[in-house]
């Protein structure tokens, strides 16, 4: 597959400020690519130099093989976006905004086109209430509707889960799904979450102050050997004493208030609990969650 | 020298036929040759120079009806001095309702005339005093200076041609007073203008209306509703 | 690049407030008309009193060329503020609501859409002073009739003939139209940048309102500044109604408004088509 995205050595300064630290990264034709971060790592800034809203300081954004420099208008012929929210012009119905983007994307698309992708992104029906009527979760999936409405190959959605209720997310995941499977869309997706990166996405970066501290395949980076599991037990102190005697004593990472973490793989969680039921700890439960916050612990634990 | 002499003669005794005349029976005399017209048309064409105003000539038909029936007919705006052109005709025009006084000659365009000062016996008219410079010959009014209660006082001066015989001249001009003009900036809206506050409005002056006249039309019969329709 | 205007074109009559401007001078012209139908003669009665002390005014001076003349005089204040209200939230307007993220990662560049905007702003402008011209002129013609129209200024009277007043007003229409553009090129600059709707609008009214107040005060520091404020050049129009026409003034004044046009756009076009968008 070929490099749909690339960037190379990218910077952002505002001032003595480094927003984004000569950052590259190549992602591929197809995938789901992720875009993972805390609040203020300088995702958003990454993706605004990405579609030619900020201006880099230095570096280089390619994209389809062209430079965004050079071959702006035919690069954005082919990107569908959400910018963190989804905003539309609110004194007009869905169906005119929709129609109003794909001109300006210089596309021109039947009504029955119009439904149908109002159909796909679950807001038939209610084409033409004006935009100002709309819940959040419904001008998201209005803005899901207008990336796709000239048929980009590649669509940039930034942190587009906020503000969503759960089925929301969900619906938005299979729907970014299906884009990928069915259309054959590249899609980019930024979250400070990793849980939804991790369902959903092929590839990743994780950034932190500019920096890509790690980047690859998702299958690679959060392999199951290396979970941070949570075990929630009535005398933590006596685990971790008993912790430190084991082969796992390097793998501790929290211990303290009823809880205490592992990073361990899988397959012995079943052990660690066996080892404190034998030794009298209460174990109440065991469980495991990808958090950011996990993961660069562990990235600290590594190095 | 025979003949020269005889022309003296004659022109003596003219001057003195002249002179023997009141004020009073040239004045009947003037009348009696306007009274010719009972009404009359003819092609006008305006100028005006007035202060603070900027206007442009302009042409029309003029109609006039004995005794009193006057008007213009322009397509235009137009300014004129408040009493009709035949305002001077008309104060004079009952010979007992005024005492008249030669006060000498004056030359006037050329012509000699005679002055005669004209006070209305009662002052219950607009017209205070009235001077007029009369073409004893050719018994016309050439010039008049008119002091009225409602505008100041204007002067009028004609120039006849081929009318003359009628006393309806080819030229007439107006001059009036002109009070200070001034629309106050408010209305006027040019708040940026150059002029400055203390410049605003024309300073009091004198106002010329010439009036000229030509294709008279003498004693029509004019309708009446000439005068008033639209 | 017409595809893009004619979005622009659609975004603003889609607004409801870019019908207040139509609104605001159909209330106005039409309270004007019908407040000098009834009562037209006093006021010119009040206006002409020294001269009708020593002349009689004759002819239809109440008529549709003159009442035309005092609306635009009196529409003078309020049009630049009609303009602003739309051209101040052209750019600015987008970065409030956000659409300006999506607009601009659309296959066009910035300086497209700055110029689609602005053409539409101009366009929109061009509207509504032609609004303002069918109702004041085609109305006042139609209510009052036609004739010579007298021109009132502080210094005095002017009547032009009535056949002499339409070419006039082309002109006058003409130069009032070029004023207004600026006060769209000003506004839509301020526009560039902030991001809120109600700032460029409040301040392109504020500078001219105090340009104004600086061209009315008779000091001699501000005389010096006068003939640099667009303000000053803007009631230009009304030379179109001097007799005879001050070509040289009117030149003049159309060169310095359309400097400032250069200026405000050249000022927006740097700005914006370099500006990060962080909103």
């Amino acid at each position: 597959m070929k490099d749909i995205v690339q960037l190379n050595d990218l910077h952002k300064k505002y001032g003595n400020f480094t927003a984004v630290d000569g950052l590259s990264l190549q992602v591929k034709e197809g995938d789901v690519y992720g875009f993972l971060g805390p609040n203020g790592a300088g995702k958003s800034t990454t993706i605004r130099m990405m579609l030619s809203l900020i201006a880099p300081t230095s570096g280089e954004v390619r994209i389809f093989d062209k430079s965004l420099v050079t071959s702006r208008e035919e690069i954005m012929r082919n990107v569908g976006c959400i910018i963190e929210k989804p905003d539309f012009y609110l004194y007009m119905s869905a169906v005119k905004n929709l129609q109003l983007f794909a001109r300006m994307n210089g596309v021109n698309p039947s009504s029955k086109e119009v439904n149908e992708l109002f159909d796909l992104v679950g807001l038939a029906g209610r084409q033409n209430d004006l935009v100002r009527t709309y819940s959040h979760g419904m001008k998201q999936r209005l803005g899901i509707a207008q990336t796709l409405i000239h048929s980009p190959k590649l669509i940039v959605l930034d942190e587009p889960t906020t503000g969503l209720d759960p089925k929301g997310i969900i619906d938005l995941r299979n729907l970014i799904l299906r884009l990928k499977n069915e259309f054959g869309k590249t899609i980019i997706l930024s979250s400070h979450i990793l849980s939804e990166i991790e369902l959903i996405a092929d590839s990743m970066v994780i950034i932190n102050k500019g920096k890509a501290v790690a980047q690859g395949r998702v299958s690679e980076l959060l392999s199951n050997q290396d979970l941070i599991v949570t075990f929630e037990l009535n005398d933590t102190v006596a685990a971790e004493r008993i912790i430190q005697e084991t082969v796992w004593h390097g793998k501790l990472r929290v211990s303290g208030s009823g809880e205490l973490k592992l990073q361990i793989s899988k397959e012995e969680i079943s052990e660690v609990v066996k080892l404190f039921v034998q030794h009298g700890i209460l174990v109440n439960s065991a469980t495991y969650k990808r958090t950011l916050e996990d993961y660069f612990l562990k990235l600290t634990a590594n190095n | 020298m025979i003949k020269g002499f005889a022309i003296l003669l004659s022109g003596l005794c003219f001057g003195q036929l002249i002179m023997a005349q009141t004020p009073r029976q040239l004045i009947a005399q003037v009348n009696q040759k306007f009274a010719k017209v009972n009404d009359y048309s003819a092609d006008l064409e305006m100028k005006f120079d007035i202060p603070a105003v900027k206007i442009e000539n302009i042409s029309g038909k003029v109609f006039y009806k004995r005794p009193d029936k006057f008007r213009i007919r322009t397509k235009g705006i137009i300014f004129l001095p408040k009493q009709n052109p035949y305002y001077s005709m008309q104060s004079i025009a009952d010979t007992n309702s005024f005492m008249a006084v030669a006060t000498g000659t004056e030359v006037v365009s050329g012509v000699t005339a005679t002055v005669v000062n004209v006070i209305p016996n009662n002052n219950n008219g607009d017209l205070i005093l009235g001077k007029f410079w009369i073409d004893a010959v050719q018994k016309v009014i050439l010039k008049s200076q008119l002091t009225t209660k409602s505008s100041g006082t204007i002067g009028i001066e004609n120039t006849y041609g081929s009318k003359l015989p009628y006393a309806l001249p080819d030229n007439i001009v107006f001059t009036i007073d002109v009070a200070k003009f001034k629309i106050p900036k408010a209305l006027a809206v040019d708040i940026n203008s150059k002029t400055k506050a203390a410049d605003t409005g024309s300073a009091k002056g004198v106002g010329v209306i010439s009036l000229r006249f030509g294709n008279y039309a003498i004693n029509t019969k004019l309708k009446d509703t000439v005068f008033t329709e639209p | 690049m017409l595809n893009l205007i004619s979005i622009e074109l659609y975004k603003i009559f889609s607004k409801p407030r870019s019908y207040i401007g139509f609104g605001a001078i159909t209330a106005i012209v039409v309270l004007i008309e019908f407040a000098l139908w009834l009562d037209g003669k006093s006021y010119l009665s009040f206006i002409l009193q020294s001269l009708e002390q020593s002349f009689q005014v004759e002819g239809n001076i109440l008529n549709g060329n003159l009442v035309c003349f005092i609306i635009l005089q009196t529409l003078i204040v309020q049009m630049p503020l009609l303009v602003a209200l739309i051209t101040g939230d052209l750019v600015s307007g987008e970065a409030a609501t956000g659409t300006i993220r999506l607009v601009l990662t659309k296959p066009f560049s910035r300086a497209q859409l700055l110029w689609a905007k602005y053409a539409a702003g101009c366009t929109y402008t061009f509207m509504l002073l032609l609004w303002l011209g069918v109702l004041a002129l085609c109305g006042g013609l139609l209510i009052f009739g036609a004739g010579d129209m007298i021109v009132l200024k502080s210094d005095g009277l002017t009547i032009i003939r009535g056949d002499d007043t339409l070419w006039r007003y082309l002109g006058a229409f003409s130069i009032a139209f070029l004023s207004l553009v600026v006060v769209a090129t000003f506004s839509m600059m301020l526009s560039c940048f902030t991001d809120n709707s109600i700032g460029p609008i409040i301040s392109s009214m504020a500078v001219i309102i105090l340009f104004t107040i600086i061209g009315t005060l008779d000091v001699p520091f501000f005389d010096k500044l006068k003939p640099f404020l667009f303000t000053t050049h803007m009631i230009v129009w009304r030379n179109m109604f001097d007799n005879p026409l001050d070509t040289s003034q009117i030149v003049q004044s159309l060169i310095i408004l359309s400097g400032h046009i250069v200026v405000f756009f050249s000022v927006a076009y740097y700005h914006f088509t370099r500006k990060d968008i962080l909103n």
